[in-house]
């Protein structure tokens, strides 16, 4: 099928480059300044995809399992990069925590979804993994990035909640049962609104992408559908296992609130 | 026999400049079935010490044990259920009254269900006005929410209670009525511990008064020996000087 795309080759992509030239020439022209940034922001693009286009030509040619896992890896760890920047009030062992996140639920979901649900042979066929993982690890960030700060956000605010209840007997689990639950909310918003929107106010990149590359539109919806289920399911659980795990690094063992 | 005994207690919480002691050295027994009060001037280690009794937080040295088995030796969900403390800001889950009155029952399924009689009850004892229960909570003032706070810890029948500043938003009558339910409490061998700055309240209500400053525990002593002291050192001054602010209040 991808025989029926249209190729690309450097010329239309010279083509394509002058209208951010264009772009900057307005700009420019207009006196609005920041002409530079878009240049060398636009630059960095060309050069970070094609550097990704020839590792993954490379990755796929190989077909071999630890070349995948090594990308895998990378993503993983520029995932907890990312988290680790935008989470301002980070909890007691919060790399470990979210490393651990991640790995169980995006690795688990990843494997159900590839080997149940889509049926890669070998499971490790890059051309499906990679990109696949790289959707659902890339949801879970963002929402392993909220749950976290959100649940240090509520834990230092909720103080006097958390209290009452350990002096009424509750347990550690117990007394933040309630803040789980509203960070987990937090946690799941852009996922429910993505789907909410799915298909009405944006056709989603992956649907478009095989639509171009000649794949009839009925299965790129199927595929569409999958992937977001997979998704919500990879966002639920590394957010329930963040939550879970990272509300008990703010207790000590004989179940104090640590200050 | 003593409730709680603490020996050689300090706790100390890191500060701009180094640590900062809470408590220094504080040896300490407390009799079951009395009301023990806390009086000293802001900042003593009032709360501190109570936060130690319940394992909110813990000492940096020194032991604690309550009914003689070291705290460590407690499980911390059996020890605060045992050892109930009441803080000074009262917090109130939503919901109604009621709902926060049976709040803590979630946690034990061993305890019987409150009837409505037991419920009167729960409501005398802690001086809250009982047709104020279908009330949302959060719209009591806080004196209300003051006496709530304590309904729900004696619904868990506690042996101890810890209460931080129990009559700071009461006005005098149901300060003294309240009093009189804590009497009451002692009397079926609840064991009351308290911080007050009321010295009037604590004259009238209390067996035990126990002096802090600066972390320290300066003097323990029968109140009746407390207020028959001279003005001569700080601490007969302390209670001179609250009884004129008493006065300057009017
Ligand atoms: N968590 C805390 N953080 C900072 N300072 C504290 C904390 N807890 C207590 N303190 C300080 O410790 C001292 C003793 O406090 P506290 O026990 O509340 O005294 P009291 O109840 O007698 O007024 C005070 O100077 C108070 O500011
Ligand atoms: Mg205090």
């Amino acid at each position: 099928m991808t025989g029926d795309l249209l190729q690309l080759n450097m010329a239309d992509l010279g083509l394509a480059y002058g209208l951010v030239l264009l772009s900057a020439a307005l700009v420019r022209w207009q006196g609005y300044g920041g002409s530079g940034g878009l240049l060398r922001a636009s630059l960095r693009m060309v050069v970070q995809l094609l550097a990704v286009g020839y590792l993954l030509e490379g990755v796929f040619a190989l077909r071999h399992p630890l070349a995948v896992a090594a990308i895998l890896a990378v993503m993983g760890l520029f995932a907890l990069q990312v988290i680790g920047s935008r989470v301002q009030d980070k909890m007691p062992y919060f790399y470990r925590v979210m490393a651990g996140a991640l790995l169980v639920g995006c690795g688990l979901v990843t494997w159900f979804f590839c080997v149940g649900v889509v049926g890669v042979e070998p499971w490790y066929e890059p051309r499906y993994l990679i990109p696949l993982a790289g959707m659902i690890v890339g949801n879970s960030m963002n929402g392993a990035a909220l749950a976290a700060e959100r649940l240090a956000v509520q834990i230092r605010r909720g103080g006097a909640e958390i209290e009452a209840a350990l002096c009424l007997g509750a347990s550690p689990r117990q007394a933040v049962a309630p803040l789980l639950g509203s960070s987990f909310r937090a946690a799941m918003i852009p996922a429910t609104n993505t789907m909410a929107a799915m298909g009405i106010v944006a056709l989603p990149g992956m649907m478009t992408g095989q639509i171009l590359s000649g794949t009839a539109p009925i299965i790129a919806v199927r595929y569409q559908i999958a992937i977001m289920c997979a998704i919500t399911g990879a966002v639920a659980l590394t957010t329930l296992l963040i939550l879970h795990i990272g509300y008990r690094s703010y207790f000590t063992a004989d179940q104090r609130l640590k200050s | 026999m003593n409730a709680f005994e603490l020996q050689h207690i300090c706790r100390a919480i890191p500060g701009d400049e180094g640590p900062q002691s809470l408590l220094n050295d504080v040896t300490v027994c407390f009799e079951k079935g009395l009301l023990h009060a806390l009086v000293g001037p802001s900042g003593g280690g009032k709360t501190s010490l109570l936060r130690l009794l319940n394992r909110l937080d813990a000492p940096d040295a020194g032991t604690v044990s309550y009914a003689g088995r070291d705290l460590g030796c407690w499980e911390p969900r059996r020890l605060r259920r045992t050892v109930a403390f009441v803080p000074q800001q009262p917090h109130i889950f939503p919901g109604t009254a009621r709902d926060n009155l049976l709040f803590g029952l979630r946690f034990h399924p061993d305890i019987v269900p409150t009837d409505q009689q037991r419920l009167s009850e729960l409501c005398a004892l802690s001086q809250f006005p009982p047709d104020l229960l279908s009330k949302p909570a959060e719209k009591l003032s806080i004196g209300q929410q003051q006496r709530l706070v304590l309904a729900r810890a004696l619904c868990l029948e506690p042996e101890v209670l810890l209460l931080d500043e129990p009559g700071s938003a009461l006005d005098r009558p149901t300060a003294e009525a309240l009093g009189r339910s804590l009497r009451h409490l002692c009397r079926r061998s609840v064991t009351i511990i308290l911080v007050s700055h009321d010295l009037e309240w604590v004259r009238n209500h209390a067996d035990q008064v126990l002096f802090m400053e600066a972390g320290e525990l300066k003097l323990q002593c029968p109140a009746a020996a407390f207020f028959n002291r001279g003005v001569e050192d700080r601490i007969g001054r302390f209670i001179a000087g609250q009884k004129e602010a008493l006065h300057h209040d009017g």
